[in-house]
């Protein structure tokens, strides 16, 4: 199928800014209208500022609401950060709201640290604060990660009863004063934000959020990142809260109530979870709507009632948020456009160099010996042993195939090598050293790199995007140093991009880099299971069913693309039932059967093997 | 075997996802105790062709063209109303119960026949004989099964509805040759039984072995509508999609 698909944006897979990237590797698809419509926003936002500030300079209250809805931004954008992109909801960070106010505005003059720098204790404080108890839940899942949090919440408004002593004067009397510092804010927010999602460590996030099991072998430490985001978002919000202190001039544990977290995540999820703009949006119209003189009056006593049905219609009517059906109108036009065979054609995939678009082998070892070894592994799950006492070696630069019937064990193999499970017993050596005890993360950064059975896509990703998250564990940037995005860090974006090019060009996907992983076929989307496992440069490539859903002539090719992976280095486990592809590529075959290994060796004597026959092969397929 | 009147008669549907034209205005009849499978090269639409009969809801999604089926048009109607005239669809995509047990997915299957009961507990009997291995983890949740085996289970899940009308995705997707082999024999035998079944596969050759007749799509168009064997001996079919 031709692309000729505009399709909406991934959240936050925003084009690359001009500069940041050559125009060689500027993925196509991009908004109709070029780079000019993409600063629209912000200098709408900047005019809107300097309007408001202007036409409103003599009013107290609408200054005073407009430098709410300024900070509030800030902090929904914080939220944003933790439940847009990482895909985790809290329901305690009205807390860090009163953290920061606190640090920022009562702490530092205390401490005697100049009143304008009360901000970045207020960042790190709230940080250092959100990574405290990020640490405490972030193994835990779902509805537990949501509640741990949503105690927090609780719990820190009591610790500011009890502190609560002199107030700090903030060091902005002017309330117009207050409005522009607040406005400022919002957009450094914004620029880090927008930074962010364009960075290996937005990346990570939004894999996270997408799928935490690839993520995790695609060598991102979940844990760590997800904590990170949590103390990151943390600090957004605490940055609002010492906006907050300084236009209260009191720090009011009031506001750190379960209601006003709640407030926020509505903001949020209104505006458009895992946009840039979505939660500036949703504050700027809580803020701006309850600021009418007619709506204060009316629902003085129900705020928080109001609040819970606007956050429930819009999450029926447009559960992607305001921003996310905005795009879903631009998608629309652009099918119009479609019908009346007027859309421009997608750009074309940009050139890289031909050493790119071959996969490599990152560490050098010694040419020959065994990758891989697996000595007695066993693993139950409940009363099945889906793996009893199988041993394998795979042997350096080869193919080999795993097969057997289903359910024999072949893809907790796979697991197990690659940490996803802990075995019950045995070990596993790569390269002659054992790596028990390493997590999946640091499994990959070894060198072992898998593709997923029932697909493991980052669907809301573009297609470029997840081959660039696939090479997390090749390239080191810290989160600081992508928030500003300073040189080094956009020599490793350049870096990362032309590569996850090059592997499309190397998988036959480049035509379709800006769409949506979610939109591919099948067979497209297991070809950039291929590509996304390649970028990690691994030593042994672990493909789980690669050809399944694919007919005979894309079988064919991709027979040939695994030859050109095993010629450049990388060794190669094959799980297949397609029995040509098996027989024609491997150099060695092993079967599995109720997870015990029944044969072993190349691929002709096991066609005639008496007992895979019977289990597996069949008579029809062992003779023809 | 005798053929009774179309079943299902398609005409010039047109589908269109955002901006990409998935069918181009493809028309094709199945008649009653028919097997018709539809082959062709992946992204040409055929998972499409049946997710739009059956009325499966997708985002983004603009159809046109008639959809009738038992002499009712469909083209409007939701999933749930179509497959009560008697349409069950199995998709792609293993997309069973994870936290229920084997056997209570195999049941949803059935929960449109809740008055037929000795009925269904025969048809859970047949489903076991079929596929041993879900017989020995009926009591596992559906999440512990291995690919295929889940793969099983959707199918099984499909023939639990006993309908009238069988649309099959894709069913040897994962499955080791020898399951290949009888998943192709049960659907010879629900044909023999009657059953009129629509099959997208991309192992063309097993397909048009079981097929009375045979469609090839490609990039959104349709051609063919003649005889299985006719279709495979077709050149270009088997250049294509036989490897001969």
């Amino acid at each position: 199928m031709a692309s000729v698909e505009v399709e909406g944006q991934a959240p936050g897979a925003l084009p690359p800014e001009p500069g940041a990237a050559g125009p060689a590797v500027a993925p196509p698809g991009r908004l109709p209208g070029g780079d000019l419509v993409r600063f629209l926003p912000i200098v709408a936002l900047v005019l809107f500022v300097l309007a408001f500030g202007h036409a409103e300079s003599d009013s107290r209250k609408w200054i005073d609401i407009g430098t709410e809805a300024m900070y509030l931004a800030v902090a929904a954008v914080g939220v944003n950060v933790l439940l847009g992109y990482t895909g985790l909801l809290s329901l305690g960070h009205a807390a860090f709201f009163v953290a920061g106010g606190y640090a920022g505005a009562i702490l530092s003059p205390a401490l005697g640290i100049p009143p304008w720098a009360g901000f970045l204790f207020a960042f790190f404080g709230s940080a250092v604060l959100g990574a405290v108890l990020a640490l405490m839940c972030c193994h835990l899942r779902g509805f537990y990660l949501t509640v741990v949090p949503f105690g927090f919440g609780a719990l820190i408004p009591a610790i500011v009863v009890v502190a609560r002593n002199q107030l700090g004067h903030g060091p902005f009397s002017l309330q117009l004063g207050l409005f522009y510092v607040s406005a400022l804010f919002l957009l450094i927010s914004l620029y880090l934000c927008w930074n962010l999602v364009r960075s290996r460590w937005g990346r990570a996030y939004m894999a996270i959020r997408e799928s935490e099991v690839a993520a995790r072998a695609s060598g991102v430490n979940a844990y760590w990142y997800k904590v990170s985001a949590f103390a990151l978002s943390a600090g957004f919000v605490g940055v609002a809260g010492w906006l907050g202190a300084q236009r209260f001039v009191l720090v009011s544990s009031q506001v750190a109530t379960p209601d006003q977290s709640f407030r926020y995540v509505i903001m949020v999820v209104v505006g458009g979870m895992g946009t840039i703009a979505g939660p500036v949006l949703g504050a700027f119209g809580f803020s701006f709507g309850f600021g009418i003189t007619w709506v204060q009056n009316t629902f003085r006593d129900y705020q928080g009632l109001l609040y819970g049905v606007l956050g429930l219609i819009a999450i029926s009517a447009a559960p992607e948020g305001a921003v996310g059906n905005f795009r879903r109108y631009l998608r629309a036009w652009s099918r119009h456009r479609a019908r009346q065979e007027r859309l421009p054609r997608p750009a074309a995939p940009p050139d890289v160099p031909a050493d790119l678009r071959r996969p490599a082998v990152r560490t050098t070892s010694a040419g020959n010996g065994t990758v891989l070894q697996v000595r007695g592994l066993t693993k139950r799950f409940g009363g099945v042993a889906a793996l009893s006492a199988v041993d394998l070696a795979v042997e350096r630069g080869t193919v080999h195939a795993l097969i057997g019937p289903n359910g024999s064990g072949k893809t907790t193999f796979i697991d197990v090598v690659t940490g996803i499970y802990e075995p019950d017993t045995g070990r596993v050596e790569l390269d002659g050293a054992s790596i028990e005890g390493l997590t999946a993360a640091g499994r990959n950064r070894r060198g072992l790199a898998r593709t997923f059975q029932n697909l493991q896509l980052w669907r809301r990703m573009t297609v470029l995007e997840n081959v660039m998250a696939g090479a997390h564990s090749t390239a080191r940037v810290g989160l600081l140093r992508s928030l500003v995005r300073t040189p080094a860090s956009r020599r490793v974006e350049r870096r990362l991009q032309e590569r996850a090019w090059g592997l499309l060009h190397f998988v036959g996907l480049a035509g379709r880099g800006g769409d949506l992983a979610g939109t591919l076929t099948f067979a497209d989307q297991r070809r950039l299971e291929i590509a996304r496992a390649l970028a990690s440069d691994p030593e042994l490539l672990l493909l789980d069913e690669p050809a399944a859903g694919m007919q005979l002539s894309e079988i064919h090719a991709l027979a040939d693309l695994m030859r050109e992976v095993r010629d450049a280095g990388v060794t190669v486990l094959l799980i297949e039932h397609h029995m040509d592809l098996v027989m024609g590529l491997s150099d060695v075959v092993s079967v599995l059967d109720y997870g015990e290994k029944i044969a072993e060796g190349p691929p002709e004597a096991v066609r005639a093997d008496a007992r895979v026959v019977a289990a597996y092969l069949g008579e029809e397929t062992a003779a023809s | 075997m005798s053929r009774g009147e179309s079943l299902l008669s398609v005409r010039d549907l047109r589908v269109f996802y955002g901006a990409a034209r998935a069918l181009d205005g493809i028309s094709f009849d199945v008649a009653e105790g028919e097997v018709v499978a539809i082959i062709g090269p992946n992204g040409a639409g055929k998972s499409t062709t049946l997710k739009t009969v059956s009325g499966v809801p997708e985002l983004l999604k603009t159809t046109s063209g008639h959809v009738t089926f038992a002499g009712e048009r469909i083209e409007r109607r939701p999933a749930h109303r179509i497959a009560r005239m008697g349409m069950a669809h199995v998709p792609e995509g293993r997309r069973v119960f994870p936290d229920s047990t084997v056997e209570e997915n195999l049941l949803l299957g059935a929960h449109r026949r809740r008055r037929q009961r000795a009925a269904v507990a025969a048809d859970l009997e047949r489903v076991y004989e079929r596929f041993g291995v879900l017989r020995e983890r009926r009591s596992q949740p559906a999440g512990y099964l291995s690919g295929g085996e889940q793969q099983m289970l959707v199918l099984g899940r499909g023939l639990m509805a006993s309908p009238r009308f069988l649309l099959l995705d894709e069913p040897s997707l994962g499955l080791a040759p020898l399951l290949v082999s009888q998943v192709f024999e049960i659907i010879a035998g629900l044909a023999a039984e009657g059953t009129t079944i629509l099959l997208v596969e991309q192992l063309a050759h097993q397909a048009l072995r079981v097929a009375d007749r045979a469609y090839v799509l490609e990039a959104g168009v349709m051609s063919g509508g003649d005889a299985a064997a006719a279709v495979a001996a077709d050149p270009h079919v088997r250049a294509a999609y036989l490897g001969a």
